[in-house]
């Protein structure tokens, strides 16, 4: 009989080469390259570590500033860390080191910590043994996450630990969650079904977790800043970081309408929110933080009021999750393609909070959905016994 | 801000219908027709953003354009689109510009119209070929289209020569994609009543084109045999894409390189002109012709 090509298997081969490329070129270049390491979002932690470190203010923008120009940075001011005060510890670290010293290490953390998430989701997907959690490890926006030293790997490890732990031990999953409380805006809809959920299950466990994972955060934060939150109400006072536009609806939405108008990018995430209970109530019974929660997380990317291109890396639980279902070629074949549009794109004279950044975060919700859709139609082999039955019942 | 500039505004608008789309989507996870319809959507929208940054970008590195070759080119074809545009400005409340701006929820109600009948191949990738490849297309013949290279006279435009001229704009005339829809969905239109109304709009979308200012009538022609190329691909029929795709870009290179040749003999330029037509109307004859086989189950005839 005579087999069907599948276009699938070298796009996505070219894919993982182009991705596997960047990454590559780059970690090398970078311990040898001081515009390299001081041009990268990694520069703003940096600065802020040495802030921590040196006792000043991290939420200083003219301190941070001089730090980042002496350092090599050549760009305007405005490049700050805007993550809340529970976030500071996790730069405390780099205040130790020089910023060449630092940079490859960081990247290297943020690739070990996606290759652990993109493992641990893998094994609790079953593990089908056709290696296709390549697809998670190449996933552009997070690939491009580790290439500018940015924090969205740590959402997506605090994700999959949640996702890993939450039957088993229901406070260690909680208290993974603080890592998704540093970007807490990119899961709005998502917190807010949580905390539903938690009520309507009796999980408090998780809660007590989360609750008393942020108070040692913030506990660590006051012994290294006992000042950290006044600075940070200050700053939040007098910044306009929330005028700034990112390439996400709810900022297209403002700065079409009336850019001063700072709750216009809040509207989409309201209606993620309605959406969510709208979706959650009558699965409440029946709720699977994979598969549902994989929905979830790409409608609150989509509707998020903040947002950058790298912060996508928290699609990937979505993204394996259909993968680990065996969607059909065509489908395959169009994530191959959307990788690949983005590898070109990060490379091309777009700028990071340019507007064309704007379609990843619907192609992943559309793509999903496709993907399931495509498998159901297909026919699904059975899953392994070691899925939970409301995993493997689904697609 | 007044409250109804803000929701006119394209940019709200187009957010709106993505949110509102995605929210139907999701209303049934299963069907795999919603996530296409959707994709289509989104597709078209960022396509707009892509398409205007390149062609934008395209145009400013090489401000060559062929308006005044495809004017010259009309004229000897017999045909002048501004003497068919000043003929339709005197329709009062000219309703043409309806059909032109029309495009895009017409690919997407087309899709439905298209989606009624089995085995019709598929009408999205028909519209990711074109919309892949028109843009490719515009590159080999470069122009603007009457309104965007004579202003305010493109009604009644200076006399100038034959000959490339330098212009800022985006080049997007030559062929008209505009056409090359419509034709589509004449080619998927699958029953009696919707293959007239495909007709009319048809007929509607060349007359708004040129009632607009935004093509010449020379454009429409190879825009036919984009519209058989693109359809053919959506239906999987690849020897008859390959025919269409080499007619196309016999007008794209023929334009670009022969124009001299053209204009110097008319009756060349019009026996193409109606040989392109009627392989058109031959192979929409045989698409027709086709229907209650496909609609049985068999294999598209080439």
């Amino acid at each position: 009989m005579k087999q069907q090509y599948d276009i699938s298997v070298p796009l996505t081969a070219i894919a993982y080469a182009l991705a596997i490329l960047y990454t590559v070129l780059f970690l090398c270049l970078l311990p040898f390259n001081r515009q390299t390491v001081a041009r990268r979002d990694f520069i703003v932690y940096w600065a802020t570590g040495q802030q921590l470190v040196h006792h000043g203010n991290p939420y200083d923008p003219a301190g941070i500033n001089q730090i980042e120009h002496d350092a090599g940075f050549s760009g305007g001011a405005g490049y700050y860390m805007r993550n809340a005060p529970w976030a500071l510890p996790l730069a405390l670290p780099l205040g130790y080191a020089s910023p060449m010293a630092a940079a490859l290490p960081w990247s290297l953390l943020m690739l070990g910590l996606l290759v652990a998430s993109v493992r641990i989701l893998w094994k609790l997907l079953g593990s089908p043994g056709n290696h296709r959690e390549w697809l998670g490890v190449c996933f552009p926006p997070a690939l491009f996450c580790v290439v500018l030293g940015q924090t969205s790997i740590f959402l997506l490890f605090g994700l999959a630990l949640f996702l890993r732990l939450h039957k088993t031990r229901p406070f260690a999953a909680g208290a993974a969650l603080w890592l998704c409380s540093i970007k807490p805006h990119l899961f709005l809809p998502f917190v807010l079904v949580l905390l539903l959920w938690i009520v309507l299950t009796r999980g408090y466990r998780i809660l007590a977790g989360g609750v008393a994972a942020m108070a040692a955060g913030s506990l660590v934060t006051a012994w290294i800043d006992p000042a950290a939150w006044s600075q940070y109400a200050y700053y939040m006072r007098t910044s306009v970081v929330t005028r700034e536009f990112t390439p996400c609806f709810g900022d297209l939405l403002r700065d079409s309408i009336h850019p001063a108008w700072e709750w216009l990018a809040f509207v989409p995430a309201v209606l993620g929110c309605i959406w969510a209970l709208a979706y959650f109530w009558p699965r409440r019974h029946a709720w699977d933080w994979l598969e549902q929660g994989s929905l979830l997380v790409l409608v609150s990317l989509l509707v998020a009021p903040f947002g950058w291109i790298f912060d996508q890396s928290v699609a990937i639980p979505a993204i394996l999750f259909a993968v680990a279902r065996k969607p059909s070629q065509a489908a395959l074949a169009g994530l191959a393609i959307l990788y690949l549009l983005l590898e070109v794109q990060v490379v091309s004279p777009f700028p990071l909070a340019s507007a064309a950044y704007l379609w990843p975060a619907p192609a992943w919700l559309i793509w999903y959905l496709y993907a399931r859709a495509s498998c159901r139609k297909a026919g699904v082999t059975p899953m392994p016994a070691s899925l939970s039955p409301s995993v493997s019942s689904s697609c | 801000m007044r409250a109804i500039d803000a929701l006119l505004n394209p940019t709200v608008l187009a957010i709106v219908a993505l949110f509102l789309s995605v929210l139907w989507m999701l209303r049934d996870e299963k069907d795999k027709a919603r996530v296409e319809l959707v994709f289509a959507l989104a597709l078209n929208l960022f396509y707009g953003m892509f398409f205007n940054f390149f062609m934008t970008g395209e145009g400013a590195i090489f401000p060559w354009k062929f308006d005044h070759v495809l004017v010259w080119l009309d004229a000897s074809l017999g045909i002048r689109a501004i003497s068919i545009a000043r003929a339709l400005q005197n329709i009062p409340h000219n309703p043409l510009w309806v059909f032109y701006d029309a495009m895009v929820p017409m690919m997407i109600a087309w899709y439905f119209v298209a989606r009624q009948r089995p085995n019709r191949g598929s009408i999205i990738l028909a519209y990711a070929t074109e919309l892949v490849s028109g843009p490719l297309l515009y590159m080999i013949v470069p122009a603007c289209g009457p309104i965007y290279t004579f202003g305010k006279q493109w009604l009644r435009p200076p006399t100038f020569p034959p000959e490339v001229v330098r212009l800022t704009g985006m080049p997007n005339a030559f062929p008209s994609l505009h056409v090359g829809t419509a034709f589509v969905f004449v080619m998927f239109a699958p029953g009696k009543i919707w293959k007239a109304v495909a007709l009319l709009f048809l007929a509607a979308t060349c007359l708004a084109t040129l009632s607009t200012g935004e093509h010449y009538v020379i454009d429409l022609i190879p825009g036919l045999a984009f519209g058989v190329f693109v359809s053919a691909i959506g239906m999987r029929n690849y020897r008859r894409a390959g025919c269409f795709l080499a007619l196309t870009l016999s007008w794209s290179l023929g334009v670009r390189f022969g124009y001299t040749i053209l204009l110097a003999h008319p009756m060349l330029l019009r026996s193409l002109a109606g040989l392109t037509v009627m392989a058109a109307a031959f192979a929409l004859g045989r698409q027709w012709s086709a229907a209650p086989a496909l609609e049985a189950g068999h294999d598209i005839p080439a």
